[in-house]
């Protein structure tokens, strides 16, 4: 098998959300509102898996290692895993597919439209994530795929409403999604082709030392088996 | 005016809550503040005219309010001075010290006073009060208070005719209560009534609940519960009750004053930007219950607000 160490930890982490939430649901441990519970559950385990992958390409040009782009795609895909399952329990579980309720209780909210778009597009990436549409949409499979930055922005507007609070007024349980807010700000800055070009050449003269991180890379890249 | 039922049963002769639950029968008899509710909801003429269209039937068919286990009302908790986890309140709650505990009253009063716990408990005789609970998060719970009404502790300090509003406060001690030290939050605690919402008898200080103390967790060892408001007006772990003349501010609307007024009615007609509010989710059911208007209690407090545009007094 080529799977590399990383790889393996990989998949292995964006499992345990899912397990948890099993495990949760046999054990009684989903509160005593479960469907807020499993919606806000899935909703981080989406948004961290989403940042996580967002981060490779990043990761990869600070420190040229190249291990993490080739676990960028299955983030992305368990992203949107639970994404769909967020999307679902609000739905199904919530509103019972009972639509006209839906949309008389929520046209009016304006983070479910954010999160709506954000999902429309990151199922348009899901789908198109494939080898197969690389080859078909050749450059423009590039230009799409860069816009799961907005995916990212979307979501954290999303997240930053869906928290009682207020953000001009910098207060409220609004801690988290402001992390995530900075995290994709940062990656975004690292990604504009002049601060890419300027950072990659300060990093090939600097001569960063290998040993220490090189070690843990060379783990990370052994294959599993 | 709904009927009032005051069960004095010392809390030694209730002994779990399966024996509780076995005298719903008679609570249910006895009509409690739940009754007949759901009728009142669409007829009130007094109010503006609903501007959205009403739900679809199969949302409309109010099923009969049971009480909410002692297990849920006593493990999710939005209490943020803890934390803003509603599920690690009862741990983080567990060593909350409740005793020795002082109540301030004062402000425009005739005559102030500090009360300690004890004597709140031995002055004022406790009634039952079974209350619908409904957040403004969009889920809801039926609770079994232990209590007493706010207007006669309000009565003992006699208050002077320019108050027109009452501010309650919590504790803010940061030691016991790690939320408080998370500089995202204006503490302490702060919630308000207009008087004669405070005075209305509906308006309880609860010492109690399903017959036993007040967990820490919700609120002990006095907490405010207005059954006709979102839940978080009905501040927790009271230290002081100040008559004022001017509305105070509160803990919410200073945040996100936009989402959260100072009423804070239960209203189906005023959209919240992030939850719910024409349904709910009532904790141990399925499914999604239609809100009431004035969370069921019309009748008894909506005059209250005659002529006022609770639209945009939300
Ligand atoms: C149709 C699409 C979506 C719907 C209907 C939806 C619905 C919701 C709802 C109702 C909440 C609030 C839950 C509560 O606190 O009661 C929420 C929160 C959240 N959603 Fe979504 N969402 C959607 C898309 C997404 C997507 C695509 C992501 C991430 C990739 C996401 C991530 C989140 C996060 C992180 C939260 C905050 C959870 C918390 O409070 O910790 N959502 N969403």
């Amino acid at each position: 098998m080529d799977i590399t160490r990383l790889q393996f930890f990989a998949h292995l982490t964006a499992w345990v959300p899912a397990i948890l939430l099993v495990w949760d649901y046999l054990t009684g441990g989903l509160t005593a509102d479960p469907v807020q519970t499993v919606t806000q559950r899935t909703g981080r385990a989406a948004i961290f898996f989403l940042v996580l992958s967002l981060s490779c390409t990043p990761l990869n040009i600070l420190t040229g290692y190249k291990g993490t782009i080739r676990i960028r795609r299955a983030l992305g895909l368990y992203s949107f895993m639970y994404a769909a399952l967020h999307m679902i329990v609000f739905f199904v579980l919530d509103y019972r597919l009972d639509f006209s309720l839906i949309f008389l209780e929520n046209f009016n909210k304006l983070y479910l439209w954010l999160g709506f778009c954000s999902f429309l597009l990151l199922s348009a990436l899901a789908i198109t994530s494939y080898p197969w549409w690389m080859r078909l949409l050749g450059k423009a499979w590039k230009i799409l795929h860069r816009s799961v930055y907005i995916v990212g922005l979307l979501t954290v507007l999303h997240h930053l409403f869906a928290r009682k609070g207020n953000l001009i007024s910098l207060q409220g349980d609004i801690g988290a999604p402001l992390v995530y807010g900075v995290i994709v700000v940062i990656l975004l800055v690292l990604r504009t082709p002049i601060i890419k070009r300027w950072w990659i050449q300060k990093r090939l003269k600097l001569k960063l030392p290998r040993e220490f991180p090189g070690l843990i890379l060379r783990y990370l890249d052994k294959p599993l088996f | 005016m709904g009927e009032k039922i005051k069960t004095m049963i010392a809390s030694s002769e209730i002994t779990s809550e399966t024996n509780y639950l076995s005298r719903r029968d008679f609570i249910k008899a006895a009509g409690l503040f739940l009754g007949g509710a759901g009728l009142l909801a669409a007829c009130d003429t007094t109010f503006p005219p609903v501007s959205e269209p009403s739900l679809s039937p199969t949302t409309t068919l109010p099923s009969q309010d049971r009480l909410t286990t002692y297990e849920d009302i006593t493990n999710f908790n939005n209490y943020y001075e803890f934390t803003p986890d509603k599920t690690r309140v009862a741990s983080l709650a567990k060593d909350f010290r409740v005793s020795p505990w002082n109540i301030e009253i004062g402000g425009l009063v005739h005559k102030q006073k500090t009360l300690g716990i004890e004597d709140v408990l031995s002055k004022f005789p406790r009634e039952e009060r079974v209350y619908r609970l409904r957040c403004v998060e969009g889920w809801s719970m039926v609770i079994p208070w232990m209590g007493f009404e706010l207007n006669q502790i309000l009565k003992e300090v006699e208050p002077m005719l320019s108050a027109k509003y009452i501010k309650f406060t919590t504790l803010n001690d940061p030691e016991q209560m790690p939320g408080l030290n998370s500089g995202f939050y204006p503490w302490p605690y702060s919630e308000g009534l207009r008087l004669d919402e405070a005075m209305h008898n509906l308006t309880i200080l609860a010492t109690g609940l399903y017959g036993k103390e007040l967990p820490n967790q919700n609120g002990a060892p006095l907490r405010l519960v207005v059954p006709w408001k979102y839940g978080f007006k009905s501040a927790k772990a009271i230290v002081k009750i100040e008559l004022v003349a001017e509305q105070p501010p509160t803990f919410w609307n200073t945040i996100a004053p936009n989402e959260y007024g100072f009423y804070s009615n239960v209203n189906p007609n005023v959209p919240h930007p992030r939850w719910p509010q024409m349904t709910e989710r009532r904790i141990g059911e399925t499914g999604r219950r239609p809100t009431l208007f004035l969370n069921g209690y019309a009748e008894e407090v909506g005059h209250l607000y005659d002529g006022m545009n609770l639209v945009e007094n939300y």
